[in-house]
């Protein structure tokens, strides 16, 4: 009774205490870290003193944005947080929507998009000269739409909660519609996704975890698009000898980084072996690369990510064949085309893969008047559509 | 700087705590130095430019104090009362400089045509709950209810002190006056200031944040979008989100106010559980419904003077309220919507409430008080009025607006649960009848401790943190 008593007395106050005092100097002793892989951003720095700074109080807001990223122990405070959000019974935790077949955003407001036809009138429009420049160069200029996970998987949302069809819809038919009307060729996704998956949805082609289509989803597009680009009287030819191999790794996809691993999701990435491999030679950013695709995981018991393919996004990658019989390809786009590029360029002499988001020195014209491409591709994802940073950022 | 973040709770608190309980009980005045030099460098953290409007603040309300002091300063009646003008004049023109020119302006040129150029000053952070401090301890020593404080660095410590400095509650000087000079810190105090400041922290994080990002979320979207059951649940989240927000902060300033020894007013008494509007204002931001009260309605004459009077006096203190909590002519309309309410209970039916069963009076308060916080915080009176049409007439808004208010109401159901079952008494009865339990206090203090955990790894992971009374 006398131990209770003072427990009792003391308990919540010393408990209190230590842990203001404790966390601070634990934050202190434990070793600095540069990169939040769960959350896959970088942390924040220490603000800057300056009087400026001081004054405008930047350097306090800093402070507040430093210690929140460095605090001792801050994985485990965000995973007993997460828990206790799934535990309340979410569907919504850290702004992804759990649902029992996938991952998907959460889309906080979803209307039609008022100012898409003018946006779209004006992308097109860029699109279009792009286009006629290629023609102009003895080459085919080709845009393909590809549906964003979310997009594809939009059925998959619980009832009620948006999912920023309304809004995607609005702009992509308002593109399509632009683009046909320029005579830009143009490849929609969707339609043979759907129309080749057994249930009509497309999950097959699609990631549960992460953003992008999985490498079948890929593969598809590779076949759909040599098909179209066949029909425009570019002579090039599917490779069809491929035999798809699943990595055992873990798969740590791209939706809040499977919500700090605290979900049942066993997705896994998976990579093409040709009966008949093509020979290559690679290089990043004008330096001499191995020649490989695939970024395979040294061991097992390794996490891997969408990284796998071509190694992520990188500015400039040259694949060369050396079949110059064949026609020469630049492809740019946002991370989609990376799985893409695992097999394109098995139908092509010289591949020249473009990510203009780490790519500013140069635009997709300087590119054209280098290599003088009889292909030129464009992919991006329907929610990007008309967006005009990175990739969408053509000169008028 | 926030309570409810972790420079606060990691690096302010402890530096403060181990500093000031460093220095010995008896050198008070040591105590107080480190309580204002914290103080300052807590409001100088969030806004270092306005540090100086508060120490003028400080300062002069401090030589207006002295002027007026009953034994030592100014005698003659007329001399006294000019004073009074002057100290009001004085704390009316730093809040109306700073809360007040631009939207004066606004108005100016919507009236005469004109062109002037309208003032964009920074508001500083709790501009209205200091300056109002400041006049309070001066009408008081003025009224002749307590002596000027002759040091101006008590004055500076009561004036700045940080539990309630940018979000209240309003402190009187008198209620602290006796506190500044002898008080006496003890670990009763100290844990049970503790206990109520994790629960003040909870309310903020694990209710009003929760149920504030739902409000935002659905009040973000364009008005014309909006069905009737989704504005509903907007309204009811923002009514918990205010509620538990602000009674939060004043938990947790009347928690820090008992670990340093003061024993501050309460300002919240479970406000939605009133059976009248009148009630409501009774247990709403009490230390502002007062201060109106003994420094507003009752110098206008208060009861005591014709009905014609008396309602014209509510009606300017509610005007007065309203403008208090911010410049724009929406809580201008929110402060005289309830005043034509308080007036209709005075004159109509505040008896018949009354007598009527008591959930007619609880329906009839909570669908006034909703209505209400729906002027609050509309940024305009379009949007005010859109809003309340798609309450009060059947509004489809966008496709599927009402299965997406279903589902939002789904999926933030632990926290309006929470925020419910907090908004009446419950676990206060549980306390009152228990308290001498020691197996219930045991309990009590590690379910707090728990609580304690559960804060701070929202704290550490959460981004969505907004206080509402800071912008006032």
């Amino acid at each position: 009774m006398k131990l209770l008593k003072v427990l009792e007395k003391y308990m919540l106050t010393v408990f209190f205490v230590a842990v203001i005092f404790s966390v601070p100097v634990l934050t202190k002793i434990e070793p600095p870290k540069e990169l939040s892989v769960a959350e896959n951003r970088m942390l924040a720095s220490p603000p800057l003193l300056t009087a400026e700074n001081v004054l405008s109080g930047k350097y306090f807001s800093g402070w507040e944005t430093y210690l929140s990223d460095h605090i001792w122990e801050r994985d485990g405070w965000i995973y007993l947080d997460t828990k206790l959000a799934m535990f309340a019974g979410r569907r919504v935790v850290r702004d992804v929507v759990i649902t029992p077949a996938v991952l998907l955003p959460y889309v906080p407001a979803d209307a039609p998009d008022e100012s898409a036809a003018e946006l779209a009138a004006k992308m097109a429009e860029r699109y279009a000269k792009l286009a006629r420049h290629v023609e102009r160069s003895g080459g085919v200029f080709l845009y393909v739409n590809v549906p964003e996970q979310s997009s594809m998987l939009r059925a998959a949302y619980p009832g009620g909660l948006y999912t920023g069809g309304r809004r995607y819809d609005s702009q992509n038919k308002a593109f399509a519609a632009e683009m046909d009307e320029l005579g830009v060729n143009y490849l929609d996704m969707r339609p043979v996704f759907e129309a080749s998956s057994r249930d009509g949805t497309g999950a097959e082609y699609y990631a549960r975890i992460d953003h992008h289509y999985n490498m079948r989803g890929a593969y598809l597009t590779y076949l759909t698009l040599c098909e179209m680009l066949s029909s425009l009287g570019v002579n090039v030819q599917a490779k069809t000898d491929a035999t798809f191999v699943t990595l055992p790794n873990v798969f740590n996809g791209s939706r809040g980084r499977k919500i700090y691993n605290l979900t049942d999701f066993n997705d896994k990435l998976e990579y093409i072996v040709w009966d008949s491999p093509v020979a290559f030679t690679r290089s990043d950013n004008g330096n001499p690369g191995a020649p490989k695709v695939y970024f395979l995981p040294p061991s097992d018991d390794v996490e891997v990510a969408y990284t796998l393919y071509m190694g992520g996004d990188i500015a400039e990658t040259v694949i060369e064949t050396g079949r110059s019989w064949l026609p020469d390809c630049i492809i740019f786009g946002d991370s989609f085309t990376n799985a893409l590029e695992t097999a394109l360029y098995c139908s092509f002499d010289t591949t020249v893969a473009l990510d203009f988001r780490h790519n500013k020195a140069r635009t997709i014209y300087d590119y054209i008047e280098e290599y003088k491409p009889d292909v030129v591709i464009c992919l991006r994802d329907d929610t990007a559509t008309l967006s005009t940073d990175g990739n969408g950022n053509l000169p008028d | 700087m926030v309570f409810s973040s972790t420079v606060f709770l990691f690096l302010f608190l402890p530096a403060v705590l181990a500093v000031y309980f460093a220095v010995p009980k008896k050198f008070r005045a040591a105590r107080n130095m480190v309580l204002l030099a914290f103080s300052l460098f807590f409001y100088f953290y969030g806004e270092p430019k306005a540090i100086v409007v508060m120490v003028a603040s400080i300062v002069g309300n401090y030589l207006f104090a002295l002027t007026l002091d009953s034994e030592t300063g100014l005698r003659e009646k007329p001399a006294r009362r000019a004073m009074t003008v002057l100290a009001t004049i004085f704390n009316l023109a730093i809040i109306g400089y700073f809360k007040y020119a631009g939207f004066v302006v606004e108005n100016l040129n919507l009236i005469l045509g004109g062109r002037l150029t309208v003032p964009q000053i920074a508001m500083p952070i709790g501009i209205s709950f200091f300056t109002f401090q400041g006049m309070s301890y001066v009408f008081d020593v003025a009224k002749g209810d307590v002596p000027a404080q002759r040091n101006v660095l008590y004055v500076a410590t009561y004036i700045s002190l940080f539990p309630q400095l940018v979000a209240g509650p309003i402190v009187r000087y008198q209620t602290i006056a006796d506190e500044l000079t002898s008080r006496d810190e003890n670990l009763p105090e100290f844990s049970a200031g503790i206990r109520r400041f994790i629960i003040g922290l909870a309310k903020k994080l694990l209710v009003a944040n929760s149920v504030g990002a739902l409000a935002t979320e659905i009040f973000a979207l364009p008005a014309a979008l909006l069905s009737t059951a989704e504005v509903w649940l907007g309204a009811v989240a923002y009514s918990l989100q205010i509620l538990f927000d602000f009674s939060g902060y004043s938990d947790m300033a009347i928690g820090l106010g008992h670990v340093f020894g003061f024993a501050f007013d309460e300002n919240f008494n479970y406000p939605y559980i009133a059976r009248s509007v009148t009630d409501f204002w009774r247990r709403w931001h009490i230390s502002l419904s007062t201060w109106f009260r003994d420094y507003v309605y009752i110098p206008l004459g208060g009861n005591r003077r014709s009905l014609r009077r008396q309602i014209f006096n509510i009606l300017v203190v509610w005007m007065l309220t309203g403008l208090w909590h911010g410049a724009a002519w929406n809580f201008v309309l929110w402060g005289l919507y309830f005043a034509l309410l308080l007036i209709a209970e005075k004159l109509f039916f505040g008896r018949l409430l009354e007598r009527l069963p008591r959930a007619v009076g609880h329906i009839y308060t909570l669908l006034a008080v909703v209505v209400g916080w729906i002027f609050f915080t509309a940024p305009d009176f379009g949007t005010a009025f859109a809003w309340l049409g798609a309450m009060f007439t059947p509004t489809a808004g966008v496709e599927g607006g009402a299965a997406h208010a279903l589902a939002l109401l789904y999926e933030h159901k632990a926290e309006l649960l929470l925020g419910a079952v907090l908004c009446v008494p419950v676990a206060k009865k549980l306390s009152m009848r228990f308290e001498d339990k020691l197996g219930y206090r045991l309990v009590r203090d590690v379910m707090t401790a728990a609580l304690f955990v559960v804060c701070v790894a929202r704290v550490v992971s959460s981004t969505f943190n907004p206080f509402i009374y800071f912008r006032f």
